[in-house]
């Protein structure tokens, strides 16, 4: 599941047209699709028509378990239906040959031919002839645990990978001004993303006739008032925003430090942005500051 | 040397006796179980031991005089002729309206309870004991024609069988009763599992030649149909299940918390399920090609969990039952 921290630029493309979609409060970035799909037949028999409601609330489940563990993005588990245009976890519950139970899980964005995915095995054929299937009454929660224990703790740091190097955790930043160091503010509200006040990110920018080039920054540890663009995203007023120092610029396979940029820097754009490592609180820097 | 001559009178009323008591011996042997208790009176033995005793203490003239007697009232008289006559033609018309159906289980290690009914006729059937290693002779008075009886054996499909006056008709225990096509429904191992943990949400419906019946709180048994819920699963059967099942526990893949202990745990939970059958249409006589639908259905939205269509195939040697699975 790992790979080169660069996003590419359909993705961006995609994962905007996803964002746009989103309600103003929003500002942080596009929610990432839950998506289940039981492929055994047993199952499908045992629950009848209850199958549906099944799987909307076992979405909803696996959603909130890794909005839980994952608090950084959003997780949407209601549109089932249309493919999604944006990232997707899309799990399958598969039945084998000798009646056995698994789970797949698929991490898909558009024009990945080849998603990264994890197999967990949940029910052997001995656990189902011992209890049988859940029924449709307490299959949700039954596979809701399941998942937890054998997918979401399991593979925490594989599936925060992927999402750090897929999903934008905000769409939008602007520069502070253009003083040195160079300071951008994210479109992250600091009430509810103080915990990535030391992290690092990955800003995809926009620079007008070269492309794309993206600017690594981390955190001081402060806020900053975020001025949402106007004006066709109004009502959206400011809001304290998570505050970061760009480092690195990368762009045509090049990264270089953005003291050696000069006023360049400032006529990238910046889009989306990614978190690219999480600190935790146990790892701040103690003279990091308050807001 | 003279003698006596005997009166033809004496000769045709000993002959009369003589002959009556030989077919009336002779049709309690055929017809019935009857003759050892008979038998054993006439020999003055069992409840007429004491009789016995009594004319043993009779002095030898007095024995003599008893029998001069007997000889003037009995041999010497006409009417005992008519009586005998009178006797050997009930004799007659009441073999004409008896049938038997001897139960021959002298090749059975297994005592048996008995149940037999007339079919068409109400009230309830009668029942004896058949022991291992014996015989039995179930005998009827039947009308003029054929009489059909169902008999029921412990452990046995019923069977329904015809009488025809005079005649018996044998049947060997078990063999004869394994000798019609009878269907053993079993779910497969996972959803015989799901059934067992709340019976209460499933329903085994069967349709058969366009009666339907319902199993209600299904729990993932075998199920009979064509024999009683007593009939246990062929001990092939059972032993077939288990190596299938220890062979497909055994190639799966091991998972978290799996041990063979807990596959073995596993087969035996489910084969303690099947070896316990229910019944439906346990007097139904299959007829080879009919058809049975066997549907599982869940007990609230009624939605189908499981189906399967038999179509019943003839019955061959040792190969009566046919086994429908429900995957």
């Amino acid at each position: 599941m790992s790979g080169p921290h660069r996003p590419c630029v359909p993705v961006v493309v995609a994962v905007i047209l996803a964002g746009s979609l989103l309600p103003l409060e929003a500002a942080t970035g596009p929610a990432v699709h839950v998506r289940i799909n039981v492929q055994s037949p047993h199952l499908s028999q045992q629950w009848g028509p209850a199958l549906g409601s099944v799987v909307l609330d076992v979405q909803r489940a696996f959603a909130d378990t890794l909005k839980d563990r994952l608090p950084h993005w959003d997780f949407d588990a209601s549109d089932m239906s249309a493919v999604s245009p944006g990232a997707e976890i899309a799990l399958q519950i598969s039945e084998t040959v000798s009646g056995s139970l698994s789970f797949l899980l698929q991490l898909r964005r558009p024009n990945l031919a080849v998603a990264p995915q994890l197999t967990e095995n949940w029910l052997a054929s001995a656990d189902i002839m011992m209890r049988g299937y859940p029924q449709s009454s307490s299959a949700a929660s039954e596979i809701a645990t399941a998942l937890k224990a054998r997918i979401v703790t399991k593979h925490e740091i594989d599936l925060r990978r992927w999402l750090s190097e897929n999903v934008p955790i905000a769409i939008g930043a602007h520069w502070l001004g253009q003083d040195t160091p160079p300071r951008l503010v994210l479109a992250l509200p600091w009430s509810r993303y103080d915990a990535l006040r030391q992290s690092v990110f990955l800003l995809l920018c926009d620079w007008p006739s070269r492309g794309t080039a993206t600017v690594e920054s981390i955190g001081p540890g402060l806020a900053a008032p975020y001025t949402p663009p106007p004006p066709d995203l109004a009502p959206n007023p400011p809001f304290d925003g998570v505050l970061v120092i760009a480092r690195e610029r990368e762009y045509a396979g090049q990264r270089r430090p953005v003291d050696q940029l000069g006023a360049e820097l400032f006529e990238l754009h910046p889009k989306l942005v990614f978190l690219k490592e999480y600190v935790p609180a146990s790892d701040w820097n103690v003279s990091g500051g308050q807001p | 040397m003279s003698a006596n001559p005997v009166p033809p009178l004496y000769l045709a009323n000993l002959l009369a006796l003589v002959t009556t008591g030989v077919l009336a011996c002779g049709w309690l042997l055929y017809y019935t179980d009857s003759f050892e208790v008979v038998g054993g009176l006439l020999g003055l033995g069992g409840l007429f031991a004491w009789v016995a005793f009594v004319l043993g203490l009779l002095t030898d003239s007095r024995k003599e005089a008893l029998q001069t007697l007997f000889e003037a009232q009995v041999l010497l008289r006409w009417r005992t002729l008519l009586m005998c006559g009178a006797a050997l033609v009930g004799l007659a018309v009441l073999t004409a309206m008896s049938g038997t159906v001897v139960l021959d289980a002298e090749a059975d290690a297994a005592d048996h309870m008995v149940s037999v009914q007339r079919v068409g006729v109400a009230g309830s059937p009668s029942e004896s004991r058949l022991p291992a290693r014996s015989a039995r002779r179930l005998w009827f008075l039947i009308p003029p024609g054929a009489t059909k009886v169902r008999i029921k054996v412990t452990g046995l499909p019923q069977l329904e069988t015809e009488v025809h006056p005079p005649f018996r008709t044998n049947l060997s225990v078990p063999s004869t009763f394994l000798t019609r096509p009878l269907l053993l429904v079993r779910p497969g191992p996972l959803l015989s599992g799901s059934f067992a943990r709340t019976p209460e949400d499933y329903d085994l419906h069967v349709s058969l030649a366009n009666r339907t019946t319902v199993l209600r709180k299904y729990g993932g048994q075998t199920v009979w149909i064509g024999a009683d819920d007593d009939v246990p699963i062929p001990a092939a059967f059972l032993q077939r299940w288990r190596e299938t099942l220890m062979i497909a526990t055994a190639l799966e893949p091991a998972g978290e918390g799996d041990s063979m202990t807990r596959r073995q745990a596993a087969v035996d939970l489910a084969l303690a399920r099947w070896a316990t059958p229910r019944s439906v249409f346990a007097d139904a006589v299959l007829a080879p090609g009919q058809e049975a639908t066997i549907e599982i259905r869940y007990v609230t939205d009624k939605h189908v969990v499981a189906q399967m269509k038999a179509v019943v195939r003839p019955a061959s040697t040792g190969d009566a039952v046919q086994e429908v699975v429900l995957e």
